[in-house]
């Protein structure tokens, strides 16, 4: 039975009433308009495949002087390429909404877009795409909002104009990196310090390792948040305290940093809160497996904070349960608020002013709860599901994709890999 | 893997013998870094330990820095055992090193620099980093050996070496300015194109290095690949936070001469007549 892909990605505008959907290469825009959702804007990354290929060919080919030279390579299943190179992550707002940024794997680039916000045939317009030697893993904007600081798969972090022409290598030369690990980058984030007013860039890695550079001056490394065992695969920082770091990853715990002063404030365990939700997608990999077969391997997928409201939220991947932790701001700690079990895994989280959305592995389900809208009451004290909002948006997704052929799978063999996170867990398998 | 794997595995091998024989040898003596020993096993004993042979040692030269190596290292530099490494420097009565690490030679290959430096700077710590593990481990015995067959002036007391990759885990072990000299000799030269980032010294590490580094801390770099010379020069002198010093200065600096001469890599340069390529730079202060 065909279905609608789930929604890889989600973000809300609630500013502009407008919220984006991210499945497969595409983006889809939509907004509140008289108590309804409607498709405001569309985009479809149809970087061509051939050209990619063409590239990688061209990429390996090098002799030891760095020069091209000509060989045959192995084709690609054009569906095979497609799936492995056509996400779209990590898109975000700014310019108040009529810009937003984000990471192509097509081309290994990121993507600038206007937003005409008056427009609503198609609000999207392709402002600039740059290209990158590496992966773009993580992007993060600064505070004025004409750099955007970009992570890669390979370490490095560049910076690029938001406005302006694409960088032009034949005119400028190679771009350099402005800070690096030798790891692959996770996160990133750009941050004021109150106590200072000075600009810094935080960057984590596969390597357990959370850096503070200085910005602009990012060759100078102002400090390392020493503490986690694993990978860091998410960092926020709250507006409500700014001087604090939450980061999560293949741990058992999630961190609470100050990262002006570079301290560790506590740490919350959820090893235990999990256990009932862990399945056999849990288990390791063949190859990492214990003599049992009963090795389980587990991480946060992402972290998410609201922008008044002391809360973090986070969930594991593969599981259905959203954690909601209260942090105190007094004693630097956090407690348990809230646990929302919901219908499907979570795939995606993100936030906006004060409310979370995520979306759902839904594939099972038969085009409906794809996204959940979650707010906080202040009636209940606690986190609710905005049902209105949520099967709205639900009933507006399934009506205007159900007919687009690119974003109906087949089976749920056809789907993207939507749990990948926990592959950045490291083994050690490199002895000598 | 393109080289056959070593017959460290092959039981009857002479080299496994070798090997096995020596890991005891490490095992009672205090500094394997991570291990607890009981006390019993470190009383010395007085028979004179021949130093190692290099060829029970041999590995291929190189060693991909990204790959996901099974590595040790401390969660933080405050977590470092260093008394294990350095147990001459460690009271025992207020549970703390007397000094700290001050000089690093990064990729110490066989040592040779740590053993001539460490008579040279007998009031600095002197640490050797290595990634591959039977080199580490030759350095390791040979320091063993030393420090053992001079136990009366105790000397070579302070060198010693770890097994690490310094390019991903340095600040894991140093705290921010703890060190003064930093030697990068004779570093794999990568020559691939695609493979530079895999060079010891490119535009970002460069920032890590600073940071372990105080002001006015040199980095010491020669190698015998003029390429790799001149890139390790631009990137240096590209870089905000270093500023080359002159040949003047090179030519009175004891470190140079030390670094010219002692190496093994520098040895065999010797042997083949071939040039050597030297360029010291030093740690600016931060900008404001």
């Amino acid at each position: 039975m065909p279905f609608i892909h789930p929604v890889q990605d989600i973000v809300v505008d609630s500013a502009n009433k407008q919220v984006y959907i991210v499945i497969k290469n595409t983006i889809v825009v939509y907004r509140f308009i008289d108590g309804e959702y409607k498709q405001v804007g569309k985009w479809v990354d149809t970087y061509k495949l051939d050209e990619l290929e063409e590239q990688n060919k061209r990429k390996k080919a090098k002799n030891n002087a760095g020069e091209a030279v000509a060989t045959t390579k192995k084709e690609i299943p054009i569906a095979e390429a497609l799936s492995l190179n056509s996400n779209i992550r990590s898109l975000k707002t700014f310019n108040q909404g009529k810009a937003i940024v984000t990471c192509t794997d097509s081309n290994k680039g990121i993507a600038i877009f206007d937003v005409d916000l008056q427009n609503t045939e198609n609000c999207l317009t392709l402002r600039k795409r740059e290209q990158f030697a590496k992966r773009p893993n993580a992007i993060t904007l600064t505070d004025d909002e004409n750099v955007i600081l970009m992570a890669d798969k390979f370490g490095d972090v560049y910076s690029i104009n938001t406005q302006g022409e694409p960088y032009d290598e034949k005119i400028m030369g190679e771009r350099k990196p402005i800070l690096g690990h030798v790891s692959m980058l996770t996160d990133i984030l750009f941050k004021k310090s109150t106590s200072n007013n000075k600009d810094f860039v935080i960057t984590t890695d596969r390597d357990e390792h959370i850096k503070v550079s200085n910005y602009p001056h990012s060759f100078v490394v102002d400090k390392w948040l020493f503490g986690h065992n694993e990978f860091i695969s998410s960092i926020v920082s709250p507006e409500w305290k700014s001087q604090w770091l939450v980061s999560a990853g293949g741990d058992d715990s999630i961190f609470l940093w100050d990262w002006e002063v570079g301290k560790l404030l506590s740490t919350f365990n959820y090893t235990d809160l999990i256990q009932s939700q862990l399945t056999d997608k849990h288990l390791a990999a063949a190859r990492f497996q214990n003599e049992k077969k009963n090795a389980i391997e587990y991480c946060v997928a992402k972290l998410s904070t609201l922008k008044s409201l002391p809360y973090v939220a986070f969930y594991v991947e593969a599981t259905k349960i959203l954690f909601i932790l209260a942090v105190h701001s007094e004693k630097g700690t956090f407690s348990l608020k809230q646990t929302l079990d919901l219908p499907a895994n979570i795939i995606s989280l993100t936030q906006n002013e004060d409310i979370f959305s995520v979306s759902l592995d839904n594939h099972e389900s038969g085009d409906k709860g794809f996204v959940k809208v979650i707010k906080f009451d202040s009636n209940t004290n606690s986190f609710i599901v905005d049902e209105f909002l949520s099967q709205n948006l639900d009933k507006t997704i399934t009506t205007t994709l159900k007919n687009d052929t690119n974003l109906i799978t087949e089976s749920a063999e056809d789907m993207h890999p939507l749990y990948n996170i926990i592959n950045l867990k490291k083994h050690g398998e490199h002895y000598s | 893997m393109k080289a056959k794997p070593l017959s460290i595995a092959d039981p009857s091998s002479k080299r496994y013998a070798y090997r096995i024989s020596k890991e005891e040898n490490r095992k009672q003596s205090k500094h394997v870094a991570f291990d607890n020993i009981d006390e019993e096993d470190t009383k010395s004993n007085d028979k004179k330990i021949d130093l190692p042979k290099k060829k029970f040692y041999r590995q291929r030269a190189h060693s991909n820095p990204f790959s996901d190596h099974q590595l040790e290292y401390p969660l933080n530099p405050d977590a470092m055992d260093w008394s294990k490494l350095y147990p001459y420097y460690y009271d025992s009565d207020k549970k703390e090193m007397t000094k700290n690490v001050t000089i690093a030679d990064i990729g110490c290959g066989f040592g040779g620099l740590l053993v001539d430096l460490s008579p040279a700077f007998p009031e600095d710590l002197i640490l050797g980093m290595e990634i591959r593990v039977q080199v580490t481990n030759y350095v390791e015995d040979r320091i063993i050996a030393l420090r053992n067959n001079h136990k009366a002036e105790n000397k070579y007391q302070n060198i010693s070496v770890l097994r690490g990759n310094a390019m991903k885990f340095l600040p894991n072990f140093f705290h921010k300015a703890q060190l003064s000299k930093m030697f990068f000799c004779f570093p794999d030269p990568h020559f691939k194109q695609r493979k530079h980032k895999a060079r010891i010294i490119t535009n970002t590490l460069l920032s890590e290095y600073a940071y372990v580094l105080k002001e006015g801390g040199v980095v010491y770099t020669i190698t015998d690949v003029e390429d790799l010379h001149h890139w390790m020069v631009k990137h240096l002198e590209e870089h905000p936070l270093f500023e080359r010093l002159s040949k003047d200065w090179e030519s009175q600096d004891k470190c140079v001469t030390i670094m010219r001469n002692s190496t093994e890599e520098g040895k065999k340069v010797e042997r083949k007549k071939g040039a050597k390529y030297i360029a010291c730079f030093k740690r600016l202060p931060n900008p404001i």
